[in-house]
């Protein structure tokens, strides 16, 4: 539920409870003011009798009085049906059956010596006009304000059009991707208080990102000359004559560590460089060229295993793209292939209008193939041949060029295919 | 026979370690080697005298190595250039080739791949006024590649050419398999264990070669050497 739908919902249970509860209230204070006024009436009028009776001067007056005025009743006093406050008494009405309410005052004077109760009466407002007229005035006021809720939620949603962009822009928020926040100021304080907290966020991460990317580059940088001058002191280190052959043994599996070191720098720093967008893809590639230049230069290793790297019939496939990270693709991919096959079997790589795959016979996995791209994976790790980073290598490189990488096991063989397909066209 | 002692070579690198490293092994090719820190070293010495060949670093101080090798193309020098550069770009490698740079190594190498490049480069021009490498009974004709053993034609696969081209190029060296694994790859990166692979190689290699088979041998399961 919205916000602003709940807290509309909250406003008008309030207010159609009050405006409900308010009749009754209203009922009884009208009613009552309502009588006070009638009260005071009869007692001013109350106070004019001694004038009244100072004009009667005979029985026939008196006579007069009564027959005039039809709001007075004068009649001997009898003790029984006298009341000294005002009192309520409802007359049905012979002709129309109706209730009529009058509010009566009695008076005890004497007229010509003689005990009088002289009782004065007003009509009453129906108790059931009065609550009609309050229904109707109540009824129509929550009326009035559900309209008003109505017409103030239209408006409001406008004004909450700036929280949706600010929802907007983070949804769509990537931290390599240049995008940013308006600057201008915004009419509600909590949203301005809100984009400038996300701007001031999203600033600071991006400042961190860039910091920690130019770290790796140039901590992979900077490790790159001291391997290069240990990699060379070895060289050098063969070739003294009076080696024995335990240095010798020594010096070969220093050289298979420092290759794998420089091995997982160079790829650290190719996925950097890969993350920083620092490639630019305007080479014309040409896809036969590119597996058979691979496949020349890993022959030897296909060879040195009695394997078969056969690429038969191939379809001319050209594309836009980085020249440099597409033989790193096809190379990983190869050297993967190579690498987890048995020895003297044939690795099949087929390129065709649509996709490139490498086809070699191999037990099944036994981890998921979900992990296969990703990087350093355990997993793989323990039968480790390679650093765990060959192919999320290659799954950054088919993300850029908008290529999508996919992996199956079919028929006791690994299918590792490349599909050209441009995602927003398929 | 090729005449290396003839051959000067300048090392423009500021990493000192590195550079005594290439100046010692290159030497002991009986190349004449000189070493420079910067490129204004490198000028002067550029000036003095004629080098065959340069190896450049492309990040110096007092300027990058770029600026000199586009001074040297201007001025019309003749000098076969490498440039060597720990940047790994392939950008880095298409500037180079562009401006004129006769090859392009990648930091971190091996010595063995960067005497060779040296040498296949001088060879390459024309500079010891022959395109083939003779040694002892076996002669390697580069552009055809042929290899003759006495004077006999011998069928060998294209790896087993190219290795036997980089322990000929590094002859009389040891040359350890990993320093082998880089060159047949192209300096691809190889994440695995190589050694069978080369051994399987050489030992065919050997075979074919007859006679001077006798010349690789095996250092310790660590390296080859040819002599």
């Amino acid at each position: 539920m919205r916000l602003l739908t709940y807290n509309t919902k909250k406003y008008l249970w309030l207010t159609s409870l009050l405006i409900v509860l308010s009749i009754p209230a209203f009922y009884f204070a009208v009613n009552s003011i309502l009588l006070k006024a009638t009260d005071s009436a009869l007692k001013s009028q109350a106070t004019l009798i001694p004038k009244y009776i100072s004009e009667i001067k005979n029985p026939a007056d008196l006579e007069l009085w009564r027959k005039l005025d039809n709001n007075v009743e004068v009649a001997l006093f009898d003790k029984n049906r006298f009341k000294k406050e005002p009192f309520t008494i409802h007359v049905i009405n012979p002709e129309t059956k109706d209730f009529q309410t009058y509010r009566y005052l009695q008076k005890e004077t004497e007229i010509f010596g003689i005990k009088h109760t002289i009782t004065f009466k007003v009509p009453l407002l129906e108790k059931k006009e009065l609550l009609k007229s309050i229904l109707i005035v109540q009824i129509s006021l929550l009326l009035l304000i559900w309209v008003g809720f109505i017409i103030i939620n239209s408006v409001s949603k406008n004004v909450w059009a700036p929280f949706n962009q600010i929802v907007d822009f983070l949804k769509s928020y990537e931290l390599a991707k240049d995008k940013e926040l308006t600057e201008e100021e915004l009419e509600i304080d909590e949203f301005n208080d809100l984009k400038f907290a996300i701007k001031n966020l999203t600033e600071r991460t991006k400042t961190s990102y860039q910091l920690q990317k130019e770290f790796t580059e140039n901590a992979a940088h900077e490790l790159q000359t001291p391997i290069a001058i240990i990699k060379s002191k070895l060289d050098l280190m063969l070739q003294d004559k009076s080696l024995s052959k335990n240095q010798s043994t020594l010096i070969d599996q220093i050289f298979y560590v420092l290759q794998k070191l420089s091995d997982l720098n160079k790829n650290l720093l190719f996925l950097t460089k890969l993350e920083n967008q620092q490639f630019i893809f305007e080479d014309h590639v040409d896809g036969v060229a590119t597996v058979s230049n691979v496949i020349e230069n890993l022959n030897f290793f296909a060879e040195g295993k009695y394997q078969q790297l056969l690429f038969p019939r191939p379809e001319p496939v050209f594309f836009e793209g980085n020249q440099a990270l597409v033989d790193q693709l096809v190379q990983n991919l190869m050297i993967n292939a190579i690498q987890y096959s048995p020895k003297g079997s044939i690795i099949n790589i087929l390129l065709t209008h649509e996709s490139l795959t490498f086809v070699n016979e191999g037990s099944k996995l036994d981890f998921n193939e979900e992990r296969l791209f990703s990087r350093f994976s355990k997993t793989i790790e323990k039968d480790q041949k390679g650093n765990g980073l060959g192919l999320a290598i290659c799954k950054k490189i088919a993300l850029v060029h908008g290529f999508d990488i996919s992996y199956r096991y079919q028929n006791s063989k690994h299918h590792f295919s490349v599909s050209f397909k441009q995602k927003n066209e398929a | 026979m090729i005449l290396l002692q003839l051959m000067k070579v300048l090392i423009v690198e500021d990493e000192t370690e590195l550079a005594h490293s290439m100046l010692n092994y290159l030497q002991n090719q009986d190349y004449t080697c000189e070493l420079a820190y910067d490129v204004e070293e490198a000028k002067e010495k550029l000036t003095l005298s004629d080098f065959e060949c340069v190896i450049l670093d492309i990040m110096l101080p007092f300027g990058s190595g770029f600026d000199l090798l586009k001074l040297l193309k201007e001025s019309g020098n003749e000098s076969r250039i490498i440039v060597i550069s720990a940047k790994n770009s392939t950008d880095d490698k298409t500037r180079s080739l562009n401006i004129g740079a006769d090859d392009y190594l990648a930091k971190p190498f091996h010595l063995a791949e960067l005497s060779a490049r040296v040498q296949s480069t001088i060879i390459k021009q024309g500079l010891v006024g022959s395109d083939s490498i003779n040694y002892k009974k076996l002669s390697i004709s580069l552009p055809l590649k042929r290899v003759n053993v006495a004077g006999i034609e011998i069928e060998i696969t294209k790896t087993e050419f190219s290795l036997l081209l980089f322990l000929l190029l590094n002859k009389g060296k040891v040359v350890s398999k990993n320093a082998i694994a880089e060159n047949l790859s192209s300096q691809s990166a190889l994440y695995f264990d190589n050694f069978d692979i080369i051994h399987s190689h050489i030992k065919s290699l050997k075979k074919k070669l007859g006679i001077a088979g006798d010349y690789i041998k095996n250092v310790y399961n660590t390296g080859y050497n040819l002599s």
